[in-house]
């Protein structure tokens, strides 16, 4: 019984080794092309297999930009995801860096969901999501 | 003699006691030095899963989304225009089981409003101490007048932001459920309008691991 306990959790511990915490990058911009596909990075080739962004739009709301992201789960299996915003100026510099925390979503089997996030203030040009599973 | 025996035995047995408790406590503090770890810094914008009482996460989430619905909201947007609103912050009601500094979610919300260049804030907190200073720069007879900051210049607030943190608890013998729900309010203080509300649903449950550790 040890035996099979000891080896059982050997095992999550060669699990939780092998979980990576690099996802997928996308980065956004408030005019030029719409093909968010092309601004796609992948670090995570199993990750980006099971989810994938089905769409990116961006707004300016006054003059905040609003970006709205949707996810979605291509496996049938529940995947509890984490995703954050970055925002850069015109200039590409970082808008308060270090502003946005990770947000841990549940996106369920075959369903998608919707990341809506407004930048920090009206500076902002282009923004970074990054989306990972831990 | 048999009582003499007894005694010697239970002195022996008395130093083999205290001799195991010694080794007991040796090999406790070896392997306490053995397991400890170096300090390190971490990264604040993690996601924190420690226990399920409220934590930093529920916090950045509850500030991110509440900021980004004020800001968003159509007639704010159309307040915010052309002009920067003064505002006051209230006190979060906090309605639940736990000890939660709430000014804590209030001060992160008010200062990513204020760094959005939407808003301005008077902070209520410190009116006892600007009275102070205010009292002895036209009293004291110490500062230049023609320098002195005047008494009764200052900005009502136009705006109040309030709001409350509510959870609901339940357990069974497996699992741990908590729902937290934050509720914030914006209210014109001359018409007594609530201008602008939103909610933030946060749950978070903890189920008793496979092997009871």
């Amino acid at each position: 019984m040890n035996i099979v306990k000891l080896s059982a959790l050997l095992s999550g511990v060669v699990l939780l080794a092998g979980c990576a915490t690099s996802g997928i990058e996308a980065t956004g911009k408030t005019e030029g092309d719409p093909e968010y596909a092309k601004h796609l990075v992948i670090h995570n080739e199993p990750l980006a297999k099971a989810i994938t962004i089905t769409d990116m739009k961006s707004r300016f709301k006054g003059d905040l930009l609003e970006v709205n992201v949707v996810l979605s789960n291509l496996s049938s299996s529940d995947k509890s995801i984490q995703y954050r915003f970055a925002w850069y100026d015109g200039d590409n510099f970082e808008v308060e860096q270090g502003g946005r925390s990770w947000i841990p979503v549940v996106l369920h089997g075959k369903s998608s969901t919707t990341m809506r996030a407004v930048a920090p203030n009206p500076s902002v040009k282009t923004y970074k999501v990054n989306v990972r599973e831990l | 003699m048999m009582l003499s025996e007894q005694s010697v035995q239970t002195a022996a047995g008395k130093k083999l006691k205290s001799a195991g408790a010694l080794l007991v406590a040796g090999l406790l503090s070896v392997s306490l030095v053995g397991c400890s770890k170096a300090i390190k810094y971490g990264d604040a914008a993690e996601v924190e899963t420690t226990t399920t009482g409220f934590g930093s996460t529920d916090l950045q989430q509850i500030a991110a989304k509440m900021v980004d619905s004020v800001l968003t909201f159509p007639p704010v947007v159309e307040i915010t225009a052309k002009r920067r609103p003064v505002m006051f912050v209230d006190t979060i009601k906090n309605k639940t089981t736990e000890h939660i500094d709430t000014e804590s979610i209030t001060d992160t919300i008010s200062t990513k409003l204020l760094r959005s260049g939407k808003f301005r804030f008077v902070d209520m907190t410190k009116v006892a101490a600007v009275k102070q200073q205010l009292d002895y720069q036209s009293d004291s007879g110490m500062v230049n007048q023609n320098a002195a900051m005047k008494m009764g210049q200052q900005v009502g607030a136009e705006y109040m932001l309030y709001g409350n943190l509510s959870s609901i608890v339940k357990r069974n013998s497996s699992r741990k459920d908590v729902y937290y729900k934050f509720t914030l309010k914006l209210m014109h203080l001359q018409s007594g309008i609530v201008e602008w509300s939103d909610e933030k649903e946060i749950r978070k449950s903890k189920e008793k691991s496979l092997f009871g550790l």
